[in-house]
């Protein structure tokens, strides 16, 4: 396997062979998180191929080859928030009580649900209560950077933290999963 | 962005475990919408077609100046002068081919000339004797006979230069006074005509020798002809006109070697067959064209400041991210050109120019960019931080550029003592510095020149130098034509 920081340079260089090995080696990788950024599978794939042609426009201002993976979510990442900006006057309140799944034959186990399943789960979720959840609880980033990326404050990205997962876990309830311990 | 800090609720906890490192396949078609917005390597962009024109350019420049070198004209004088000499030979040999023919008619006829001949002239009478029996279309005799005739008819141009020497004598006996002296002046008149006649005499045996000469010449030509052109006798013929040579002349006539008497002033009738090689005979200086009055060649060198004027483009998908783009309008912008190289004269209007140059350009422009995921910081190398404020940024840089360029010169007004031209051309120019970039550039210029000296002009040339390709900086954010206006100021010299 290629060094990836060779791998980098030659996709600093446009090296087209390059670009497609470094294309193939992040393309899962990157529309998982495009998948839990967007509520649709097709605006997954418009974040998609927007951020890789940035990635790939932009791949000569990373510094650190190192940290390309990091780099690349990241780009991902703020192109899916510019997409939540971009789009945000069109949004409209979703009525929750709506989205809650109503199938009593799912197992009493989150464990059990599978990582499509869940997903639905997010993707449901509003879209600030969605970008808040991904960016705090799978990704990592604080309150306080959270409020800069999405233009809020740091307490409303605390308070729609706490609402979005108190609406899973309402989304959850009816189909028996009361415990997240984990397994 | 510290994913520690938010690891306290086992709710989190599960989601995070699930999709920290969830991936989704994509569609496969989804590469192929991709790929064809993805820059490309910056030294493919090179415009090919530009670069093969450019070559192209100066290809037929160099083939026209090499054939212009090759090919040089013979001089009309010279070539008249030579064609003229070859005529007026072959015209001379078949006139007196002629009238040794007519000589030789008349010659049966005339008993009173026999008289007047010495011992030799009557060996050959013998032999005219033998003659008239078969004065027919055997050539030795009717060689012999032409001799004779030729020999015949000096002895009678003799004979009354003989009489007017006579009459020279007396008429210088008539002079002197005392007739005491008029035997002895007589004697020294004689002596005196004696002379003059055995020196017209002998001079008249050199120009019978040389109508000898040229009757067998003659013979020769049509021998060698002959020979040449009838590959029986081939090796035998040509070979005895080149070894034969130096034996003993007479011998040679004899054996109707009579080719021997040629030497290298009589080419004239052989050459009728080869004018090519004999026109290695003539000697034309190579250089004389060039430095002709009508078609000097100049060396010149100028220098000019420079000014860059930049075209612009954001590139590609970063346009909406790339902004606010300012040029410095310090001295960033000044740079400097060089040049030097050779001036042809084409004709009275055209010239064509072409050397090497020298750039040394300046950039600095400022733009900003939307930090949108471009600008990635990693502190500690354990996570990696974004930042989100506008970054201003400057392109700037210093290029060196060593270029090769060819212009044509179109002399508007010439007058005594400014000339005005434009200048047309294109321009291609390496990098020396940096990525090595090639670029093209097409020149356009208005100038005038002013005599400063014998064989030096000095120019002005306002300039203006349009970029064929576009550069990038090492983002790939901008492309930028570096277009350059200069006041070329410069010298020619004429070579002489």
């Amino acid at each position: 396997m290629v060094n990836e920081q060779e791998l980098v340079k030659a996709c600093q260089n446009n090296d087209r062979k390059a670009q497609t090995a470094f294309y193939n080696l992040y393309k899962g990788k990157l529309m998982g998180v495009c998948r839990r950024y967007t509520r649709t599978p097709d605006e997954a794939e418009d974040i998609y191929q927007e951020a890789f042609v940035k990635i790939f426009n932009s791949i000569h201002t990373l510094e650190k080859a190192g940290a390309v993976g990091a780099w690349v979510r990241q780009t991902v990442i703020r192109t899916a928030i510019n997409y939540y900006h971009a789009n945000l006057k069109f949004q409209q309140n979703t009525d929750y009580e709506n989205t809650l799944l109503s199938n009593d034959d799912y197992p009493n186990l989150l464990a059990t649900l599978s990582n499509e399943e869940l997903l639905i789960l997010i993707n449901q979720l509003p879209d600030g209560y969605r970008m808040v959840f991904n960016l705090y609880v799978i990704d990592g980033y604080s309150h306080a950077e959270i409020g800069e990326m999405l233009g809020v404050s740091e307490s409303t990205s605390k308070s729609q933290l706490s609402r979005a997962k108190e609406l899973l876990r309402k989304q959850l309830k009816p189909l028996g999963i009361i415990s997240y311990e984990r397994t | 962005m510290n994913a520690l800090d938010n690891e306290n609720d086992p709710f989190e906890d599960l989601f995070r475990d699930r999709f920290a490192d969830f991936e989704s396949e994509p569609a496969s078609q989804l590469w192929n919408k991709i790929e064809p917005q993805l820059p490309v390597n910056p030294t493919r962009k090179y415009p090919y077609w530009q670069i093969s024109a450019v070559a192209l350019i100066l290809l037929l420049t160099g083939w026209a100046v090499f054939n212009k070198t090759q090919i040089l004209p013979l001089s009309s004088s010279i070539m008249v002068s030579a064609l003229n000499e070859e005529a007026s030979i072959e015209k001379k040999t078949g006139k007196s081919v002629n009238h040794i023919e007519k000589s030789t008619n008349i010659e049966n006829k005339n008993t009173d000339s026999k008289t007047l001949m010495n011992t030799e002239n009557k060996a050959i009478t013998t032999t005219k004797n033998d003659d008239e029996s078969k004065l027919s279309l055997n050539q030795l005799v009717t060689s012999n006979v032409q001799k004779k005739d030729s020999e015949k008819r000096i002895l009678g141009s003799l004979n009354s230069e003989d009489v007017i020497a006579q009459k020279q004598i007396k008429r210088l006996s008539s002079v002197v006074s005392s007739p005491k002296d008029e035997e002895e002046t007589n004697n020294s008149a004689n002596k005196l005509a004696s002379n003059n006649f055995s020196k017209k005499y002998k001079t008249r045996l050199n120009l019978l020798d040389s109508e000898k000469s040229n009757q067998s010449r003659f013979n020769t030509d049509k021998e060698i002809n002959s020979n040449i052109f009838s590959p029986k006798s081939n090796t035998n013929s040509v070979s005895s006109v080149f070894n034969i040579e130096n034996e003993n002349p007479a011998k040679a006539i004899n054996n109707k070697y009579t080719l021997t008497i040629l030497d290298s002033k009589q080419y004239g009738l052989l050459a009728n067959h080869f004018k090519k090689p004999k026109l290695k005979y003539v000697f034309v200086p190579k250089t004389e064209e060039y430095f002709r009055e009508t078609k000097p060649l100049d060396v010149y060198f100028s220098a000019m400041p420079l000014l860059n004027y930049y075209t612009i483009t954001p590139n590609g998908n970063d346009a909406n991210y790339v902004h606010g783009i300012t040029v410095n309008d310090d001295a960033d912008r000044l740079g400097f050109y060089t040049q030097a190289g050779v001036v042809f004269t084409l004709s009275d209007k055209f010239k064509l120019r072409t050397g090497l140059t020298f750039t040394k350009t300046n950039h600095s422009i400022n733009y900003q960019i939307r930090t949108d995921s471009l600008v990635v910081q990693s502190l500690d190398n354990k996570g990696v931080d974004v930042s989100f404020a506008e970054v201003n940024k400057t392109y700037s840089q210093s290029a060196n550029y060593l270029g090769t360029k060819i212009e044509l010169q179109y002399i508007l007004l010439k007058g005594e003592a400014l000339s005005h031209y434009v200048n047309v051309g294109v321009e291609g120019a390496y990098r020396l510095n940096g990525n090595h970039q090639f670029n093209g550039f097409a020149n356009i210029a208005y100038g005038v020149t002013r005599q400063i000296g014998d064989n030096a002009y000095l120019f002005v040339e306002p300039t203006f130098s349009y970029s064929l390709n576009q550069q990038s900086d090492n983002n790939a954010f901008l492309l930028v034509k570096p277009n350059k206006i200069g006041f070329n100021i410069g010298v020619n010299f004429k070579i002489k």
